[in-house]
């Protein structure tokens, strides 16, 4: 199958990182409350150091790797007859929804979406939702029109 | 005309009855189990209070149930601590489902279930548990009369209709009812079923008192009575569960009757169903470990708006226990568009070892860990290991895809084969996924989806050809 054309914006990978610090850090509160008991119920050091390790790991892998591998990922295609979309990094899932299945399409902007002149699209069918993350705003609302002009009900649905 | 009307007092009844059955079994624990060790009191004190609980709350349910039919919709008041209001415009009843329970035939009263097509899945959006036949025509008028006759409005006439012999598809005979309560759980319906009931029994068992026994009786003569009582409680469990399913499933047949498909059944409580050809959106044959044995299916339909019969979400049994060469002709006479068959695209070789080694990796920690407390002899249990990995074999030869003209059909399972037949045109999406170790094997998973939020998938489709079905759909 050939590649999919288009991508999301690179800001993603940004807002991303945002996302994975903001966990990253309940985990560290967590974390140091975790440790804060261990020393003083006198429990065994190693625990300490094995979770430090884990959360070093956690902290370059998730939040400084992991979300550009992602933008790497994701790909996407709006054409008349059908929409597709790839992506995932351990898993790579490619999807394809046909245009007469779409029932109807959402615009969401958070607020970390807003301040990156973000916007991501949802589009939905009768079984399924699909969501492409993290559009340049502009291309977002585009792509919005876009597939709600191709959306024709097709008669033999339900 | 629009008046609050209330439902037959006969509900009441129906509902402390189903109360009751709900609350028997753990009453019957409770009662039974504590009986040595709490006062007589508790076993009388107990039951009556759950029984005027149930009484009076039932009753409260009823006088606090309001419905009100106008014009354009229908308006529900209920709940008794909790007011609830709810409205229902008539354009977005997809369908309604008439049915007499034992209560409700005492007195010939009926329970009408109302569906929508954005409800939660699996719950009808209303349901009178009794209302006068007249009542419940004139419901189905008025509903038919604002949507002029578009869904499932012969529903009332269908009822009439019922008895007469000539259009029946499929019915099945007292000897198939009985054939299927008893394979119908297959073994791990059995097991669940000890499960759920050993669970019940947790609490009431002393471990200090078992482990003093183990010291002082010795482990095998404890674990010999424990393997007793296990085997009573699964002959306990497996008849209870052959009872509701021939309970569930007597009399069981399906009519054709033009655009619809209609499904009774029932021995006590007769159900009616109908289905519009129009909204079918798939079929499934499904085969348990022990129907395959005996060369048995049942096949469901998938069908778009809510689970009328109360069972899995967006599934309706259309026929519950058939010979396998039967299902083929008996869905052609019903829904011609689909073409059972048995020609599948088997997985590629590579994918075998992958299939027999996932059922170890999920059992090898529960199995070695039951293994480890009952050593020495639980060792034995390691030998499951074996099957399993054998289990995932089979299901490794059964799993496979096929495409004929505009019908896709994949089959996957491993206690339970399962076989979905759908059309392109009502398939919702289509996805292909690899993960890495996938990957290097080529290999992809294949997943269907069609409405109302059902799944189907492939593991371990060759790439490419999981690539040619996913064009299929381009």
């Amino acid at each position: 199958m050939a590649q999919l054309s288009k991508r999301i914006s690179e800001r993603a990978v940004s807002v991303w990182r945002i996302y994975a610090l903001i966990r990253f850090t309940i985990f560290l509160l967590v974390y140091i409350i975790v440790c804060f008991l261990l020393m003083k119920f006198d429990g065994p050091k190693w625990v300490v150091f094995l979770l430090a390790v884990l959360f070093l790991a956690d902290l370059f892998l998730f939040v400084l790797l992991w979300p550009r591998w992602r933008w790497q990922r994701w790909r996407y295609d709006v054409r008349e007859q059908e929409i597709e979309i790839e992506h995932g990094v351990w898993i790579i899932k490619r999807t394809l929804i046909p245009m007469s299945r779409v029932q109807h399409v959402d615009l969401k902007q958070g607020p970390l979406l807003k301040k990156y002149k973000l916007a991501s699209i949802t589009i939905f069918t009768a079984a399924t939702v699909h969501e492409i993350p993290a559009l340049d705003e502009q291309e977002a609302e585009k792509l919005r029109h876009v597939i709600s002009a191709f959306v024709k009900v097709d008669d033999r649905d339900v | 005309m629009f008046e609050k009307k209330r439902l037959h007092p006969i509900s009441i009844i129906s509902h402390i009855a189903k109360q009751l059955i709900d609350t028997l079994f753990p009453l019957l624990v409770l009662v039974v189990m504590k009986a040595r060790t709490v006062s007589l009191g508790w076993n009388i004190a107990v039951p009556t209070v759950v029984l005027l609980y149930t009484t009076l709350i039932g009753f409260f349910t009823w006088l606090r149930f309001t419905y009100q039919l106008n014009e354009r919709e229908l308006c529900i008041e209920q709940g008794v601590f909790l007011r609830k209001k709810r409205s229902i415009p008539f354009e977005r009843i997809q369908g309604i489902s008439i049915s007499a329970g034992f209560f409700q035939r005492l007195v010939g009263v009926v329970q009408v279930r109302i569906e929508t097509a954005g409800n939660e899945l699996g719950k009808a959006e209303a349901i009178l548990t009794a209302v006068t036949k007249k009542e419940a025509e004139q419901i189905a008028r008025q509903i038919r009369k604002v949507k002029e006759g578009v869904v499932h409005d012969e529903t009332i006439e269908l009822i009439n209709r019922s008895e007469q012999p000539n259009d029946i598809v499929f019915s099945l005979r007292f000897r198939d009812v009985f054939l299927l309560s008893v394979t119908s759980g297959g073994v791990f319906g059995v097991l669940a079923a000890i499960a759920a009931f050993i669970s019940q029994l947790d609490d009431f068992i002393s471990y200090d008192a078992l482990y003093r026994k183990v010291q002082a009786l010795g482990f095998v003569r404890n674990t010999l009575s424990g393997v007793v009582a296990i085997f009573v409680l699964f002959v306990v469990a497996y008849a209870i569960s052959v009872g509701r399913h021939l309970l569930r499933y007597a009399f069981f047949t399906v009519r054709k009757q033009e655009d619809m498909i209609v499904i009774s059944r029932g021995l006590f409580e007769k159900q009616l169903l109908t289905v519009s050809r129009k909204r079918v959106q798939g079929i499934i044959i499904k085969e348990n470990v022990v129907q395959r044995l005996l060369g048995y299916v049942s096949v469901h339909i998938i069908h778009a708006g809510g689970s009328l019969d109360g069972g899995e979400s967006g599934s309706v049994v259309f026929c519950p226990f058939m010979k396998k060469e039967r299902a083929a002709s008996v869905i052609a006479a019903c829904l011609p568009e689909y073409h059972i068959h048995h020609e599948f695209q088997a997985l590629p070789q590579r994918a075998r070892v992958r299939y027999m080694l996932r059922p170890v990796y999920v059992f090898a920690i529960p199995i070695g860990m039951v293994a480890y407390v009952l050593r020495p002899w639980g060792m034995g249990l390691l030998l499951l290991l074996p099957i399993v990995s054998y289990l995932g074999y089979k299901s490794y030869q059964m799993a496979g895809w096929a495409i004929s003209a505009n019908q896709l059909a994949l089959r996957s399972g491993m206690f339970r084969i399962q076989t979905i037949y759908m059309l392109k045109y009502r398939i919702q999406s289509v996805a292909t996924s690899a993960t890495w170790l996938q990957k290097r094997k080529q290999l992809s998973t294949l997943a269907v989806a069609v409405m109302p939020k059902m799944f189907s998938k492939v593991t371990d489709v060759d790439e490419k050809e999981a690539e040619a079905v996913y064009t299929w759909m381009q």
